[in-house]
C-alpha cells in the first residue's frame, strides 16, 4: 500500500515525463504533410501508467499533462481536441483490457486509433462539415501504428521496471534508458 | 537476430488483438469506398441564380455554353472542365467577364447589372481551412 504522498510523487514524476515528451514532440514534429499526424510519445506513459498503476493514476496524469502542455505550448482549443481524444482512447483501452481479451499490442492499438478518431469527432463538431471524414481513412492506419509503436515500447519498458531485472533478466539490456527513468 | 531481439521476452498478441487490428483496416477501408463514392458520384457544380431565382446546378465535368438572360441584359457562361466563367455580357462595367475562372468551392461570380450570380458547389475547399469558416 502506497502512502498519499508517494502516489503524489509519482503522479508528478508521470506528468512530467509525459509533458517532456510532448515538448520533445513539439519541437520535431513530424514532416508527414499531414496536419495533427503526430507520434503521441506522451501516450507511452500514460499506457505505461494504465498497466503499471491502473485506470484512475492513467486519467490524471493524462488530464494534467494536456493542461499543461495546452497552456504552455498550444490554446485551449488544442486543449478540448485533446482531453477528448485522451479520454475516450483511455476509456477503451482500460474496457478492452479488463476484457483480458487483448494483449499490450491489441490494447495500445486500440488507443491509438481511438485517440484520433475522438479528435476527428470534436473536429468534426467544431467545423460543422462532414468532409473531414475522408480524413479518418489516413488517421486509422496511424493510429494503428502509433499504437503498436506505444505497445513495444511500453513492453521494453516494463521488462526493464521488472524488480528481477537488476539481475540481468532477459530483454533488460536492450530497454532504452529514457523509460528505465520512469 | 537484432530485429527479434526487441520483441524477445514482451507478451504475444492474442486472437483478439488481430482480430481488432483486421476490423480497424476494414474500418478504413469502408472509409475509403465512402469518401470515393461520395466524391465521385457528386462532382462539381455551379449554382446560377438570376434575380434571386435558382436556375439550378450544372455540372462542370462537361463543358457547356449557357446564355442567361435578365433585365435587358445577356450574359453568356462558359462551363466545362471543372470551371466556370463568363464568356462575354453586354452589361455596362464588365467586371464579370474579367473575373478569373471561378473552380472551388463557395467561390462566385457577381453581374450587379444583369443580378446575376454564379456559385460553386461541391468543388474542392478553398485555400483556407474549414475552421476560419
Amino acid at each position: 500500500m502506497l502512502s498519499a504522498s508517494k502516489k503524489l510523487a509519482r503522479g508528478g514524476l508521470l506528468v512530467a515525463l509525459a509533458a517532456i515528451f510532448s515538448y520533445v514532440e513539439v519541437l520535431f514534429p513530424l514532416p508527414l504533410g499531414i496536419p495533427g499526424l503526430k507520434l503521441g510519445l506522451a501516450n507511452v506513459v500514460i499506457v505505461f501508467a494504465l498497466y503499471a498503476y491502473g485506470w484512475s493514476t492513467a486519467c490524471w496524469v493524462s488530464l494534467c499533462r494536456i493542461l499543461l502542455v495546452s497552456l504552455l505550448f498550444a490554446n485551449l482549443a488544442m486543449a478540448m481536441y485533446s482531453i477528448a481524444g485522451a479520454l475516450a482512447s483511455l476509456l477503451l483501452m482500460e474496457l478492452l483490457r479488463r476484457s483480458r481479451l487483448f494483449s499490450l499490442w491489441g490494447v495500445s492499438m486500440a488507443g491509438g486509433v481511438t485517440h484520433n478518431l475522438a479528435q476527428l469527432l470534436v473536429a468534426a463538431a467544431v467545423a460543422g462539415t462532414a468532409a473531414i471524414w475522408s480524413y479518418a481513412l489516413v488517421l486509422i492506419p496511424a493510429g494503428m501504428l502509433t499504437g503498436l509503436l506505444i505497445a513495444l515500447i511500453v513492453g521494453r519498458a516494463r521488462l526493464a521496471l521488472r524488480p528481477d531485472a537488476s539481475r540481468g533478466a532477459a530483454g533488460s539490456k536492450k530497454a532504452p534508458g529514457k523509460e528505465a527513468s520512469a | 537476430m537484432r530485429g527479434r531481439a526487441a520483441f524477445s521476452g514482451l507478451e504475444r498478441p492474442t486472437w483478439a488483438d488481430y482480430l481488432l487490428g483486421l476490423f480497424f483496416l476494414l474500418l478504413a477501408a469502408f472509409c475509403l469506398f465512402w469518401s470515393a463514392g461520395r466524391i465521385g458520384g457528386q462532382g462539381v457544380q455551379a449554382e446560377i441564380i438570376s434575380d434571386g431565382r435558382s436556375l439550378g446546378f450544372f455540372p462542370l465535368d462537361v463543358t457547356e455554353e449557357i446564355l442567361v438572360e435578365q433585365g435587358g441584359y445577356s450574359n453568356t457562361l462558359c462551363l466545362g472542365q471543372g470551371q466556370v466563367f463568363v464568356r462575354s455580357a453586354d452589361c455596362p462595367d464588365q467586371y464579370c467577364v474579367r473575373h478569373a475562372p471561378i473552380r472551388r468551392e463557395g467561390e462566385s461570380i457577381v453581374c450587379l447589372p444583369a443580378r446575376l450570380v454564379i456559385r460553386i458547389q461541391g468543388g474542392e475547399e478553398a485555400a483556407w481551412d474549414a475552421i476560419s469558416k
